[in-house]
């Protein structure tokens, strides 16, 4: 398996603190894929039973973004997806008459949006805005989504409708939702093998050998070769410290153009 | 979509003494893990496929996950995770 030396990854939040992973971060600093900035600590406000209203956001509940990659590969991708901004707007329309039905908002509001983010925005973007909204979530433990875990089940709708809001305001581009071409699937075979794989198994676990690029570009996106699948069932915190030090893709400006 | 992929999925699960039941899915577009039913624990937005998973508080709750794009329905579901002590 070929293995180069990386650079290291960064916070996809601009300007934020961020501390050393204690945890082997000796053996961590000096190898390829690993993120040295990754806060792996359990956030104690997540799993509490604090009782959250529609007042002023709570400062510092935001937990830690998930980490990006700054890896590269050695052959750029050259045919970057492009879509007009009539073909984004209309797939964003679908995207969210789908969340609507499936959230159960029967007549979800005309929502502007503010602009388009990146898929590593999503967390930090949303949670914000739903802080600026009065709703006190955070950001879930592997630093990809939102954690609405002390939300009460009687907020559950408004917080639904919030959500719509957001990810309506802030819209994860379409173009990065497209299924991902040969070109770009190659880059995520040389990603994984080079980087992802490399920074798992510096945490103390092993992986099964990957399959050629070959099997993997030609296989269905859901039974694609995916790592993080073999430790599914490690304890949450075991997880949760993969997941923060070890982006499970590229940077989107590599996988998709800029 | 492929013919095994679902777009939301749901159950009950009970552990036992110092477990707690973690949601995982893998799948695209906006997912959400519910427990119970109609508590929102997580959102997430998947590009292409991707495996989350969310640790709850519960012992014994009914479990809820939807998508806007689809889900494995090999793994995706609620599972035992031991509490660390």
């Amino acid at each position: 398996m070929p293995q180069r030396p990386r650079g290291l990854f960064t916070s996809a939040v601009p300007g934020r603190s961020t501390r050393a992973a204690g945890l082997a971060a000796g053996l961590i600093l000096a190898l390829p894929g690993c993120n040295v900035n990754a806060d792996v600590s359990e956030n104690p406000e997540q799993g509490g039973s604090t009782t959250v209203g529609q007042g002023a956001p709570v400062p510092g509940t935001e937990g830690q973004a998930h980490p990006t990659s700054d890896w590269t590969p050695d052959v750029p991708l050259d045919n970057e997806i492009q879509m007009s901004q009539a073909e984004k707007l209309q797939a964003r329309a679908e995207e969210l008459r789908t969340q609507a039905q499936t959230a159960g908002i029967e007549d979800p509001p005309e929502v502007e949006l503010v602009r388009w983010i990146k898929p590593e925005e999503f967390a930090p973007t949303n949670v914000r805005c739903l802080n600026e909204a009065g709703f006190d979530v955070g950001i879930t433990d592997d630093g990809t989504g939102i954690d609405s875990r002390t939300i009460p089940g009687a907020q559950t709708e408004a917080l639904e409708l919030a959500i719509y809001t957001c990810t309506a305001q802030y819209s994860i581009d379409p173009r990065y939702a497209h299924p991902l071409n040969d070109a770009q699937l190659g880059i995520m075979y040389d990603y994984l093998v080079e980087s992802y794989v490399p920074c798992i198994e510096a945490l103390g676990y092993p992986l099964a050998e990957p399959p050629s690029k070959q099997v993997y570009v030609g296989s269905p996106a859901m039974d694609r070769w995916m790592p993080i699948l073999e430790l599914r069932r490690l304890p949450q915190s075991q997880f949760s410290r993969v997941v923060m030090n070890c982006p499970e893709t590229p940077a989107s400006d590599v996988l998709y153009g800029s | 979509m492929p013919a095994y992929a679902v777009v939301e999925k749901s159950g009950s699960r009970s552990c036992g003494s110092n477990q707690h039941i973690d949601l995982e899915s893998l799948g695209y577009g906006t997912v959400k893990h519910y427990a119970p039913t109609g508590n929102l624990q997580a959102t997430y937005q998947t590009v292409n496929a991707q495996y989350r998973r969310t640790h709850t508080n519960q012992t014994s709750s009914s479990w809820r996950i939807t998508s806007t794009g689809g889900l494995s329905n090999d793994f995706t579901g609620a599972f035992c995770d031991n509490v660390a002590p």
